[in-house]
Parts: structure tokens; sequence; C-alpha cells
């Protein structure tokens, strides 16, 4: 029900309208098949464990989120309050779907789940990203991820 | 950013024009409310529809722009009516 027509205004002008960056560059970059990539999930949702300090408006970082971490520890600190948090708070996998990846990889759908998942403030401009970009792919790499899952909220 | 430092990225997003302007190399727009990107709670099924869909993506070589609709709504999708909230007029928050 995220359908524009279906959003009362003035939600629906507000994410209609949101500035969005644009890139310069359209990287692509290809891969081995599923069942051979290790897959990391990346989620907008600022997540925190449950005596973390929550992300701050505009926070530039990233954290990271082990991929064992307890789901019940799991909370949303995204400063928006215009989405449903009724979902997640039944089951995290409506927002991270860390749960559902590990079917898959213990299925050999994909070749396997990263150690490390990742979490960002989603309403943080992008363009203050850069750093946290680079911390996520260094660990990307070190860990031999071959794809990153990026998840809304 | 993560595509362009050498990762294949696939993106899921529920505001499809926010997904027009950005342009990610991989994306699957999921007609759900905000907050519910995987669509239904503790529906497991489900979820792994929208999550195979995803990262079905990641094994085409047409792109870049990929952009898919997933095609179906929720299972229960009303069982929060009355649901979104209204916002602050001019809110940019929600990404």
């Amino acid at each position: 029900m995220a359908r524009l027509d279906d959003i009362p205004q003035p939600t629906r002008d507000a994410v209609a309208n949101a500035v969005c960056p644009s890139f310069e560059t359209a990287p692509f970059v290809s891969g081995p098949t599923l069942a051979e990539r290790r897959i990391a999930i990346v989620s907008s949702a600022a997540l925190i464990r449950r005596n973390d300090t929550p992300f701050l408006f505009g926070s530039a970082e990233v954290r990271f989120l082990p991929a064992d971490a307890p789901l019940t520890d799991l909370l949303i600190s995204h400063v928006s309050i215009n989405f449903d948090r009724s979902g997640y708070q039944r089951d995290i996998n409506t927002v991270y779907p860390i749960e559902r990846l590990l079917e898959l990889a213990a299925q050999g759908i994909v070749g396997g789940v990263a150690a490390t998942h990742y979490t960002v403030m989603g309403s943080t401009d992008p363009s203050t990203m850069e750093g946290a970009a680079d911390q996520i792919s260094g660990q990307l790499q070190q860990e031999r991820v071959d794809a990153v899952l990026l998840t809304p909220v | 950013m993560l595509e362009a430092r050498g990762t294949p990225t696939v993106a899921i997003g529920l505001v499809r024009p926010q997904m027009e302007r950005t342009r990610p190399p991989r994306g699957l727009w999921t007609p759900f409310q905000l907050g519910r990107p995987l669509g239904a709670p503790a529906d497991p099924e489900f979820q792994r529809r929208v999550l195979m869909r995803a990262l079905g993506l990641l094994e085409r070589h047409d792109g870049p722009v990929i952009l898919e609709d997933f095609p179906d709504d929720p299972p229960n999708w009303s069982d929060t009516p009355g649901w979104p909230a209204t916002i602050i007029a001019g809110d940019r928050n929600t990404r």
C-alpha cells in the first residue's frame, strides 16, 4: 500500500517530491550465479541493538550488525514518523530479512550469508556518506561478499 | 555508492518516483506500506518471494538501470486500517 494514490496528503507529496541524489556515473558490476554469492544486507532503517545509542538526525555513520545478533534485540531508530512500525515490531524480517536470507543459504539457493551486515540513517543526505560507503566496502571486501541487498524502511 | 566501489547491489524501494530519480543499478519496487519493504510480517513465504525477486535481478546483465515492479499486494495488507498517519507538511525524512 505504498502506491502513491493510496497515500494521503501531505505524506504523498512529501515522499513523491523528496530530494534524491543523482550520480554522474552508472556503475554496473556483474558477478557469479546466486548459488555462488555471499550476500550482505544494508538497511537504511537505522537499526540499533536494544542498549545502543539511537542514530541522530543527520547521522552519516554506519553501524555493523553481526549476522547472529539476536533479532529480538533489534530496534529501529530512524527519525521519520512517516512509516508503519507495527510490521517490524511483529517480525524484524519485514525490514531486515536476515532469517529469509539464511534460509536461502541453507537451501543452497544463495552461496552464503555475510558475517556482517550494515545499517545507516536513511534520511541522511547521501553526499555526506562517502566515509560510510568506504567503511562498508572495506568490510565487504574483507569478507569476500559478492552482492549487497539494500533495504529501505 | 557501493557498486562504484566494486560490489554488485540490488535495492528494494517503496516509493517508485524516488527509484526513478535515483536510478540504482538494479531495483525492485515493492508496492507495500512504508515501513514494510518485505511486505508482510510473520509471512515467511511472502517475504521469500519478495527476496527472491530482488536477488534474481543480480543475475541479469542488461543494466544499468534495471527497475522492476513486484506484482502483488501482500496478504492482509489492510491489517492496520487508517495507516499511514498524517505527517508534518514538507517532511523529507522518509527514504
